[in-house]
Parts: structure tokens; sequence; C-alpha cells
């Protein structure tokens, strides 16, 4: 009696090594990443130039422009968000930012602004930030040129709609300083 | 409420005046087969008095007063009950015990056992298990001397031990090795506390039972056993708690069929809203907690089979204050003196938020050999699953961020046996055979990188421990050794790398103690040590809430513990009692979190890099616990906790160390003709300034100040048979505002306010 039990708890013992032994996992398609960053900056006549900022960009790898603008100068900046994997997925995060206007700000902050307007609004007509208004002062050394996306800021925080961001509280989603060298 | 305590005082002192206490309690302990137990101890809950049973079972309790008492029956082989008695006169009375384990009855190891008063700072019974309402498991275990808390807001709590926690704290539930996702500083452990009979810090040998890297504590936690004895149990209890209006119910019921069957049922359920601090609401930081176990026995023959199912789910949020994207963001969170957003309290859990559950499926098969020889077969499944959901753009919020399920299978062959040697020592021995095997798999459509990687991991390990014991002296020495495989599938890009690691650990422990009448003493070496768990080999990625980057390191070698213990026991009669517990403890190869001078430039800016390093490090432990029973009626306590950690290598302090602390109480106690077993408790706890902390690692805001709890605690029976059972609590009276060192969102918010909680029990053959 003694020695059957003792066997067939061993046996059950045993059995256990029968597990699975190896796995197979699947890479992980990061879908919420920001890679590129590109500013658009189109002057009165009409006349536009681009600027991009890339960490780990599908195609350009990290790359970092310098901004150069005419002083004393009014321009509308258009800002665009990308996620891009590779040449053939490249995802626009600005529509995702519209969709949920109400939960995104994006503020600039730079010493070669002159003045600064928001030119969008969300339903609740607070600011967006993908375009705005600036004017350029003289200031002609290389400075720079901070774009900052908040998401869940507190909107109607003291100086938030006014391009204020240290009272928006919220998540950084971006946070960017270009090169800006004004001419 | 100065008026209800000088009430509650005038029945304690009347009732004092009144106490004529010559009467004498004659009673006769028998098992389940109507055999006499000797050796049997009876403790005496109201005023520690130890008894014990002769050899017919028989035992005399003298000079009870007219009261209720709870009686403690302890015996080596069988399940501790405790048993309520009105005493209104002399008493006769026949007590059973279940016996569980098939040694003889001579065959105990009571008379040198070290004493219960020295294991008593080590344990928290099923009576004050009873009058907590809507705890934690950490929070619950606080009572332990040494047991301290790491907390990740107010609402996830992780218990420490030495300043130790995580991996380094091995969980035993149910004579379960728990297994989760215990690396994380905010993985709370998923065990519902309910029904919990005992929690107890083995600080013997058994721990080479259950792992080998017994470095902070290995702390058992028990439901109460079923038994054959009882037809019916029943129990159901409410709870509340004003801070977070939380509210709480438990329920349990167990029947036995003659001898042959028995089951017990149980499930609890809680759920609260948001915390506040008193000056603001702790936004999201609302949880709720779901928990059901069932739990059979039966007997085949002379075989004892006993199975455990048990579930646990938690929703939990996360401070809504410590969500915050980079380290700019960390900066404002911290220079606000409130928190930029708060909201209204509510029950409403929203993200970022935790939710884990956890399944556990437990067979025992217990067959005796042959006299004083039993062997215990033991199989588990677990299946624990957490996933965390953060604040997300797009449509993603509703996906968890992180999505991990850990599945462990482990078996267990014990060989039990006991002897009378020839020199008339008593020798007990258990030696066994583990197998574990874990599988641990992330999701793949969180669309984020996961922190730890897919890994599969396989131990083997044997252990045996001897025990002998003669008189008033006890030896024990525990042996283990553990083969673990661990292999692990990470990603470089998309490509596939598995890295294949293999450690050998081992402990070794053992134990003396001897007592006496006014001294008791107790020293214990421990040799220990710790593979590299899979976050500190392979953790890669962003940790919330103090926005800094994680690195594993693969180079890292396994961790060497070399403990040296000694605890004394001075006391003199029922009146006092002084307990101090030191304990020095050198570690070769800690490894820990150290930060690096570089920064991970990312589009959300720049962050802090932090990797696991390792160092020799030591640690020194002093437990001070002191109790006098100034009356039958009337007692002070006194306990602190003093911890001191090096890390020799760079000769500076290590981080997370709890600050010292300090507790008073003063307890009255005693029954009126109303109210049976009632008490009134106040506590002072005085948590001291870290004033060493690294002065290498830069932290990003001063260590909080010293701070001083004053707390209240009131209970009582009420009814024949104690079938109802009140208890009342005001926390944090003074409603201090204060923060703790081991809070980890100290940096955003202040502690919780004032909290009022209240507790009835009903029971139903107690």
């Amino acid at each position: 009696m003694k020695y059957t039990t003792t066997q067939t708890l061993l046996l059950i013992f045993s059995s256990v090594i029968l597990l699975q032994c190896t796995k197979q996992p699947l890479p992980i398609n990061e879908n919420e990443l920001i890679t590129r960053v590109q500013l658009t900056f189109t002057d009165t006549l009409g006349e536009s130039s681009s600027f991009l900022y890339c960490i780990n960009d599908g195609i350009f790898g990290n790359k970092k422009d310098t901004i150069s603008l005419m002083k004393n100068k009014t321009y509308s900046l258009e800002i665009s968000f990308y996620n891009v994997q590779s040449a053939s997925v490249v995802d626009s995060i600005n529509n995702e930012i519209l969709e949920e206007a109400e939960e995104h700000q994006i503020f600039i902050q730079s010493i070669t602004i002159d003045s600064f307007k928001y030119m969008d609004e969300d339903n609740n007509a607070y600011p967006i930030g993908l375009k705005t208004l600036i004017k350029t002062n003289n200031i002609l050394s290389l400075e720079y040129f901070r774009i900052i996306l908040i998401h869940q800021p507190n909107k109607k925080g003291l100086a938030v709609a006014q391009n204020q961001v240290k009272n928006a509280g919220g998540a950084t989603d971006v946070d960017i300083s270009f090169l800006i060298k004004l001419h | 409420m100065r008026f209800i305590i000088s009430i509650i005082f005038l029945l304690f002192t009347n009732k004092l005046l009144a106490s004529d206490c010559y009467y004498t309690l004659n009673g006769q302990i028998f098992n389940q087969y109507n055999t006499p137990l000797e050796f049997v101890e009876i403790k005496i809950l109201e005023n520690q008095t130890l008894i014990k049973s002769d050899e017919q079972g028989k035992f005399v309790i003298p000079n009870l007063c007219i009261q209720t008492y709870h009686f403690e029956f302890n015996h080596i082989n069988c399940q501790t009950d405790t048993i309520i008695i009105h005493i209104k006169g002399d008493r006769k009375q026949t007590f059973y015990l279940e016996q569980l384990v098939y040694f003889l009855d001579e065959f105990t190891k009571t008379d040198a056992k070290l004493s219960d008063n020295l294991q008593m700072t080590n344990t928290i019974n099923k009576f004050s298990m009873q009058q907590l309402s809507g705890k934690d498991l950490a929070q619950a275990i606080q009572a332990i001397n040494g047991i301290r808390v790491i907390k990740s807001g107010s609402n996830i709590n992780k218990p420490m031990f030495n300043g130790f926690y995580g991996d380094r704290i091995t969980l035993v539930n149910n004579g379960v090795l728990f297994q989760s996702q215990d690396w994380g500083t905010d993985h709370a452990p998923e065990i519902a506390i309910s029904n919990i009979n005992k929690i107890e810090i083995l600080n013997n040998s058994q721990t080479v039972e259950y792992s080998t890297q017994n470095i902070g504590a290995t702390i058992t936690i028990d439901n109460p056993l079923i038994s054959y004895k009882d037809a019916i149990k029943f129990g159901l209890s409410y709870g509340l708690q004003s801070n977070g209006w939380q509210n709480s119910l438990a329920t349990y019921f167990q029947k036995s069929f003659k001898k042959q069957y028995a089951f017990r049922i149980q499930t609890a359920f809680k759920k609260s809203a948001d915390l506040h601090t008193p000056r603001y609401t702790l936004s999201n930081t609302a949880q709720q907690e779901t928990s059901l176990s069932f739990q059979q026995k039966f007997n085949i023959k002379k075989s004892t089979i006993q199975t455990i199912y048990s579930l646990f789910s938690n929703e939990n949020g996360i401070l809504l204050a410590a969500h915050i994207g980079n380290i700019e963001d960390l900066k404002n969170a911290i220079n606000s003196d409130t928190p930029i957003i708060i909201e209204p309290a509510s029950y409403k859990i929203k993200n970022p938020k935790q939710f884990t559950q956890h399944h556990l499926l437990d067979i025992k098969l217990v067959q005796p050999l042959r006299k004083h020889h039993f062997i215990e077969y033991r199989t588990n499944f677990q299946n624990n699953r957490r996933q965390e959901y953060d604040i997300r753009r797009g449509n993603r919020s509703s996906t968890p961020a992180l999505n991990m399920h850990l599945i462990s299978y482990y078996g267990k062959l014990v060989n039990h046996s006991e002897k009378y040697l020839k020199t008339n020592w008593k020798w007990h021995q258990k030696s066994g055979l583990i197998y574990q095997y874990k599988n641990n798999t992330n999701d793949p459509n969180t669309g984020i990188i996961p922190i730890i990687p897919d890994y599969l991991q396989y131990n083997f390990a044997i252990f045996s421990i001897q025990e002998f014991f003669k008189n008033n002296i006890s030896f024990d020495v525990g042996v283990r050794y553990e083969n673990q495989q661990l292999n692990s599938y990470t990603f470089n890009k998309k490509e596939l790398i598995i890295y294949k690691k293999n450690y050998n650990t081992y402990n070794f422990t053992a134990n003396f103690s001897y007592l006496q009448k006014y001294f008791d003493y107790q020293t214990s070496i421990s040799l220990s040590s710790k593979a590299p768990n899979i976050s500190e080999l392979f953790s890669n990625g962003l940790h919330h809430g103090t926005a800094t980057i994680e690195y594993g390191n693969k180079m890292l070698k396994i961790e060497n513990s070399y403990a040296l213990s000694n605890a004394f026991n001075l006391k003199y009669r029922k009146y006092i009692l002084l307990n101090i517990d030191y304990k020095l403890q050198y570690l070769k190869n800690f490894i820990y979190l150290q930060p690096n001078s570089d920064f991970l430039l990312t589009i959300k800016g720049a962050f802090p890099i932090f990797q696991y390093q390792s160092t020799n490090a030591f640690f020194n432990n002093i437990k001070i616990h002191t109790q006098i029973n100034i009356t039958d009626y009337f007692q002070f306590q006194f306990q602190s906790n003093l911890i001191r950690a090096k890390n020799l290598k760079t000769k500076d302090y290590i981080v997370n160390i709890p600050a010292d602390q300090l507790k008073f109480g003063l307890k009255f106690y005693g029954d009126t003709k109303v109210l049976k077993n009632a008490y009134l408790q106040i506590n002072g706890d005085y948590i001291l300034k870290q004033k060493r902390t690294p002065k290498l690692i830069k932290d990003y805001k001063d260590v909080p100040n010293a701070y001083f709890l004053l707390n209240l605690q009131l209970g009582t029976s009420v009814g024949k048979a104690n079938k109802i059972m009140l208890s009342f609590a005001a926390e944090n009276i003074l409603n201090k505002n204060y923060r703790d060192y081991l809070n980890r969102f100290r940096y955003f918010t202040d502690e919780i306010g004032f909290n009022f909680l209240f507790k009835i029990n009903y029971f139903l053959n107690h």
C-alpha cells in the first residue's frame, strides 16, 4: 500500500513537466507614438516654408531643422503631428487631436515672438493651437522655439487660453524645442 | 466625544470595584476521535495568561472574574481555535479540537515551543481581524511590529518589512505560495482579508518550505480551516468608513456532514469613493473589490483531501494628480500646493486605473503511512491578470496600456515524520520536492511596449527541515536548494531576442530558543539568496508618477543575504512583558534602482534614466515591544521599530527605508452587564522624519516632516453568546495634514485626513 501510494504521487508530480515549453510572442505595434512634428509658416504673401523635428521617425530617424524666418513679420503657423513607422505607415495625429479638441491644447514659447494669437477653437470656444498667428520681433541671435502639446489641460485655468502653459496641468504629449534664427 | 469616553470609563470602573475573581473553570480537551489531548496551550486573550492541559487533556483555570473570556486553544497537531465563554460561576466543560496531523498526541512541541509571548508580536489573530473595517492586506498587517507599508497614493498599499518589499517578502496564502506581479511598487497583493483566522511572520526554519529568498519576511495568511466539528457556522459583517464612504459586506457559511465532508463558502465586497485629505479630495482614488472562495474537505479511508478555489478581483483608481507626462509636469505638480485639478468626490473609477484578477485552485492530499509518518501532496494553479489603463489619445483609453497575464502551476510533495530520540529529545522532520512553472504573457494589442517581457520560468526545489525539542529548549535547521530557469522573450525593434538564464539559489536557516520563567531567548542565523527577477533584469519603460525611465540590467547576479537575529523576552508574571528583537543583515549583490546621469530624449521631453544595479549593503533592524498590565482592566503598550540601511559601495543611505516609528497605546477592557468583552483603546503613532536618505540621489522634493497621529478604537460584543460584535474607530482624529516618506505619490498630495470606521459582525456558532 505504502509504495503504490508513493508511486502514484510521484507519477502525478512528474506529469507536470508536460507544460508549455516555448513561446512565440508578437512584436507590438506602437500606434500612439508621435515621431514627427512639422511646422509650416506662411507669410502674408502666401509664401510658405516647413521645418521638421523627428525622433525615431520611420523615414528621417532623428532630425532637427533650424527655423529660419524674417524679423518683424507676421506668419500664420500650422502644426502637424505624425506617427511615421515606415514610408508606408504614416499616421496623422492631427485628426485625433481635432476629434478630441476639448482635451488638447498646444502652447508655443519663444522670445523671438512679438505677438501671438490662437486661430482655431474647440466646441467650447477655447483654443486648440494647430493654427496660430505669430509676429516675429527683431532678436537676431540663435534662440529656441518650443512646442508643447498638452493632453487634458485645464483650459479654464488662469491665462491658459492666452498660451500660458504653467497653469494648464494635464499630461504632456509633446515637448520639443526647435532652434530659430531670424534674419 | 469626551462625554462618551467618560461614560465608558465609568462603566469600566464600576465594574472594577464590583468584580469578584474567584471562579474556576475545569476543562477537558479531546480530539474528534474522543482521545484526550495533552499539552494543549490555552491562552486567555484578555490577559495573555497561558495554561497547559495534562495527560488526560484536563486543565484548571482559577481566579476567573464574572466576565466574557476568549480562550485560544493551541495544539501542534490541531487547528487553533478560539472559544468564548461567559463566566458566571464555577464551570465544568468539555472541549473538542480537531486534530489535523496524524502524529500521536504525545508528540507535541508545545512545551518547548517558543512561548506565545515571543510569538505574539509576530501575529495577528482572528479577534483583531474581525474589528477591522474595509482594510487591505498591507494595512491590516501593519499591526505587526516591523511591518510597514509602501504606498502609491492612499489606496494602493504593499507590505514592507525591514525596508524590503516585493519579491523579498514571501506571501503564503493558506499554505499556497502566492504568485503575482509582485515586482511593481504599485502592485498590491491580490489577497482578500475578509475572513482571516491568523496572519503570522514566520521566524524559524519553516520558511525554507516556501522560498530561498526569505530576505525580508515570510508572511503566512490563513483562513479558518474547516472542521467536521460544527454542523453549521455562519457569519455576516458590514463595515463603513467615512473617508471615501466605503461600504463593505462579507459573509461566510460552513457546513459539515458526519465527520466525512465539510465545506465553507465565503464572499466579500467593498466599494469606496474618492478619499480626501483634510484640505481637498484625492481625485480618482475610488476602488472596488470582490472576493469569493470555496473550500471543501473530505476523507477517503485514512486520506484527507482538501480543495480551495478563490477569486479576487479589484479595480483601483490611480490618483489623478500623479498623472503626468514628463518631468516638467512633475515639477509643476510638485510646486503646486494643491492638485491643479480637483474633481468632486465620486464612486466612479476613471483612467488612469488598475484592474486585477486572481484565481487560485489548490488541491491538497494528506496520506498517513504509519504511526508518526505521513506524506502530503499539494498542487495548485494560479491565474493572475493585471490591466493598467491610462489616459490615452484617440479612442485608446478603453484599451489597457499594460495587460499582463501570469499563469503559474505549483506541485509539492512533502514527507513529515516525528520520533522520540533515545536521549528523550523529540525530533520532527519535514522534507520535500517542489516544482513550479510560470508563464507570463503580454497582450500585444496594447499598442505600448510592455515594461516587462513575456517569459517562461521553471523552478525546481528540494528542502528539509529538522526540529528538535526537549523541555524548554528547541533547535531547528532548514535547508533548501532551488534551480531556476528563466527564458525571456524580448524585442529589439521588431526582432525577437530570447535570453535564457539559469540560477541556483539556496537557503540555510538555523534557530535556537530557550525558555525560562522570567526570560526567553531566541537566536537565529539565516543565509538566503534571491535570483534577480524579471523586472530587475529586463524592465524597459516609463514609470508613471515619477516620470522616470526604468531599465533592467541583464548582468545582475544572485543576491545573497546573511542575517543574524536575536530576540529577548523579559517577563514578570502577567504584569510586564518586554520584547526586544534585533537583526543584523549583510547583503551581497543587493539589487536596487540607481539613477543614471543620462537622460532619454523623447518627443515628450527629456526623462531621467534609472537602472538596476547591485551593491553590498548592510541593514540593522531593532524592534521593541513593551506591554504593562497595570490592572486586569488596564494595559499600556509601547512599540518601536528602527531601521538603518547603508549602501556599502557608495557609502550612502538606501532609498525608501521606513522612518523611525514609535507607537503608544492605552487599553481599557473588561465586561459590564450589557457589554461583553468591551475595550477602549487609544493609540498614538509617531513617525519621525527620515533623515537618512541617499545623498547621491537627488529627490524631487524634500523628505516629509515627522508627524503624530492619534487613533481611537472601541468595541464590544452584545447579546447572548456574543452573537453580535460591534467596533468603532477613529483614525487621524486631529485631522492632521501630513505626508509620508513611503508614499510614492507624496510629491503630489497629502495623506488622508480624519476617518471614522464602524463594523458590525453577526456570528452563528462562532
